[in-house]
């Protein structure tokens, strides 16, 4: 099917395996009682809803490409002959968010007891990991046969469609606060990497060209930079190779270790996004072990998308500053490169991140955030008054001890208190803010009260819900994809002075991010 | 013996086999085919690549396709001119592919009487991909091999 000629009954097998699992699962009872012990009844309706239309369109298709193999056409090259493949990647999202990662929690809480801890909360064994390892294991041994390859490619889309939808999730107050402090750092080290890697390289004699490569690898974000920087620095094939090898290796690894740190070190959100945005070589994988190490919420994903798009950001500048670096290193004129500024920036410059700009902006507008929401700081809140949310009359009396106590010296946070008392639920934006003003006079238990009180009344509007649920999807599937493209073969490239400088320039950022992010960075 | 294939990659224990040929060239009266393989794994060096637009991935491609060929390229000419200097009839070839696949269809479709090779050496060499995975390659050869120390 590579091709665009062959006939193949791949989509359509794919399609049935997706309609027959959707409709064994909810109409036989064959699979009730594994799902019941993995406790996933709840999720049988979205498991449903995702293979049957999955697998109705695969059908329709398959169908099509049987009695008509896909042509050369642009619609049969995008669309027809990538159904089979999309359909596998789905099928084994289905697998490991609704079987494995389950599995992986019951055992992990079973050897809790001889390990003294849980290994699969420990290691961050969630549907993200296992999708990955799952990919890499898939390619590594049975390959990916032609029929998949088209559909593998569509993770690099629709991982740039998860990064766009991810954009409706901020809030102006945590953008602007994301986005001043991954300036600095990001600004830190992707220059310093630079530099480190092209010192190394003059002091080992490197040629200039791997030099060039590899601190754009490093540097910037992985392979990815590599792929743009390598023309510009006129690297040879074993340049590239060495350097793609090592920055995937690097990657790799960082990808499966940085969760378990991040939680061994007692890491926020906000600081192992940081960590993980900053110091992950390859930028596929930072939103990787951003859910890796927090799949429940997406606040890690939030700040580690913010750093990663705006190191994103410095890889048309860092072009540019290596293009002409190495032209005025070459004394040979056919060596050296023109450099047009304009050119590489257009050309190099990340138009997705575009999207991802344009959906922020439309939701600032308030467009998904429907009438009784309202957007304050980095929350959405309802003030819509709901018994079963409301504070507790035990809270509301230690509440009241605090009005009581005269210790609240502002008169418009002791008012927001007794107003906190009477309506037993925070009524307004105003309030918001006063009563987090009021944690400063209360005691540990009345601020843990307080803090309560304000959690109760944010809300996610339904648009934004569905979004997130959609935006985990793209992600599962995006990183599935790219698993599948992590090959030994590649890996096995790694060497050579590469491979000193590499792991040298690799670790050095990955251990400094993490001490500058543990000292500089608190919370939000 | 009338033909002898020569996979060379331009590395140190290629350029032994090379050596070796040109004598047994020379002692039979045999031709030469010199054969460069180019891996077809490179393409998958940009795999996990998500960010960049498919004209900064063909811009890659091209690149990349272009220094290994180029590279291919100095190494049969090189062979070329010591051929003429010998006065050793000589032809080259570049094909993509697996070496281990090429190396055995391309001594069928000449009819060589020989391949000749040089031994995997101990250190990696520059050259990209330059080990070629003997065993595979012992099972689908329609002809003796030589490999040289």
């Amino acid at each position: 099917m590579s091709n665009g000629q062959e006939r193949s009954p791949a989509a359509l097998i794919v399609a049935l395996i997706l309609i027959g699992y959707a409709i064994i699962l909810k109409h036989t009872g064959i699979l009730s009682g594994g799902v019941e012990w993995l406790g996933q009844t709840k999720h049988i309706d979205d498991q449903y809803v995702v293979a049957l239309y999955a697998g109705i369109v695969g059908l329709v298709f398959g169908l099509w490409n049987l009695a008509s193999p896909p042509g050369r056409a642009a619609f049969d090259q995008i669309v027809r002959s990538t159904v089979a493949g999309v359909g596998t990647i789905i099928l084994l999202g289905l697998a490991t968010r609704y079987y494995l990662e389950p599995l992986f929690k019951v055992w992990g809480h079973a050897a809790k007891a001889t390990l003294t801890f849980d290994f699969a909360a420990m290691f961050g064994l969630n549907y993200i990991f296992l999708g990955i390892l799952l990919g890499i294991i898939w390619v590594n041994t049975i390959g990916i046969a032609d029929w998949m390859k088209p559909g593998v490619k569509t993770a690099r889309l629709v991982l740039k469609m998860g990064v766009i939808t991810l954009g409706a999730m901020y809030s102006l107050t945590e953008l602007k606060y994301m986005g001043k402090i991954s300036l600095i750092m990001i600004a830190f080290f992707v220059i310093g990497t630079v530099l480190l890697v092209l010192w190394m390289g003059t002091i080992m004699g490197a040629a200039r060209s791997l030099t060039g490569v590899l601190s754009s690898g490093l540097g910037v974000c992985g392979v990815s930079a590599a792929v743009a920087a390598a023309p510009v620095v006129k690297a040879r094939g074993i340049d590239m190779a060495y350097s793609i090898g090592m920055v995937l290796l690097i990657g790799v690894v960082g990808l499966f270790t940085f969760p378990t740190v991040g939680k061994m070190a007692g890491m926020n959100e906000l600081q192992f996004g940081a960590w993980a945005g900053t110091g992950i070589l390859n930028s596929a994988q930072v939103a990787a072990a951003a859910l890796i190490f927090d799949p429940k919420t997406i606040e890690t994903l939030k700040v580690a998308e913010i750093f990663n798009i705006t190191r994103i950001l410095f890889l048309p500048i860092i072009v540019i500053l290596l293009a002409v670096w190495y032209a005025k290193g070459e004394e040979e004129e056919e060596m050296k490169t023109e450099v047009s500024i304009g050119k590489v920036l257009v050309d190099k410059f990340p138009i997705f991140v575009l999207g991802f700009i344009l959906m922020f902006a439309f939701s600032t507008t308030g467009v998904f955030t429907p009438t009784g929401y309202q957007l304050h700081g980095k929350h959405t809140y309802n003030f819509k008054p709901d018994a079963k949310k409301q504070l507790k009359p035990e809270d509301l009396a230690k509440v009241q001890a605090l009005v009581d106590s005269k210790n609240v010296a502002i008169p418009e946070v002791q008012k927001a208190l007794e107003d906190l008392v009477a309506n037993k639920q925070i009524t307004s934006t105003a309030q918001v803010d006063r009563v987090e003003k009021a944690q400063d006079f209360a005691d540990k238990d009345t601020k843990k009260i307080l803090k309560h009180a304000d959690k109760i009344v944010q809300a996610t509007p339904k648009p934004l819900k569905t979004m997130r649920e959609y935006m985990v999807w793209f992600f599962a599937y995006g990183l599935i994809g790219l698993g599948m493209q992590i090959t030994w073969e590649t890996m096995r490239q790694a060497g050579g002075k590469a491979a000193v400088i590499g792991v040298i320039a690799g670790v050095a950022k990955a251990v400094l991010s993490f001490f500058v992010v543990l000292w500089f960075i608190k919370e939000l | 013996m009338k033909q002898i294939l020569v996979a060379t990659h331009g590395t140190e224990g290629a350029l032994r086999a090379e050596a070796h040929a040109f004598r047994l060239a020379r002692l039979t009266g045999a031709r030469l085919h010199a054969l460069y393989v180019i891996h077809k794994g490179w393409g998958s060096l940009v795999g996990l690549d998500w960010l960049n637009a498919s004209h900064v991935r063909m811009a890659f491609y091209r690149h990349a396709e272009g220094e290994i060929h180029k590279r291919a390229t100095e190494v049969l000419e090189r062979f070329a001119a010591r051929a003429a200097a010998e006065q050793v009839p000589a032809e080259t070839s570049v094909v993509v592919g697996l070496p281990e696949e090429v190396i055995p269809r391309e001594a069928a479709r000449l009819g060589a009487d020989l391949i000749v090779l040089g031994a995997p050496a101990s250190r990696r060499s520059e050259e990209y991909r330059a080990r070629i995975p003997l065993k595979k390659l012992l099972k689908a050869v329609p002809c003796p091999l030589c490999i040289v120390p």
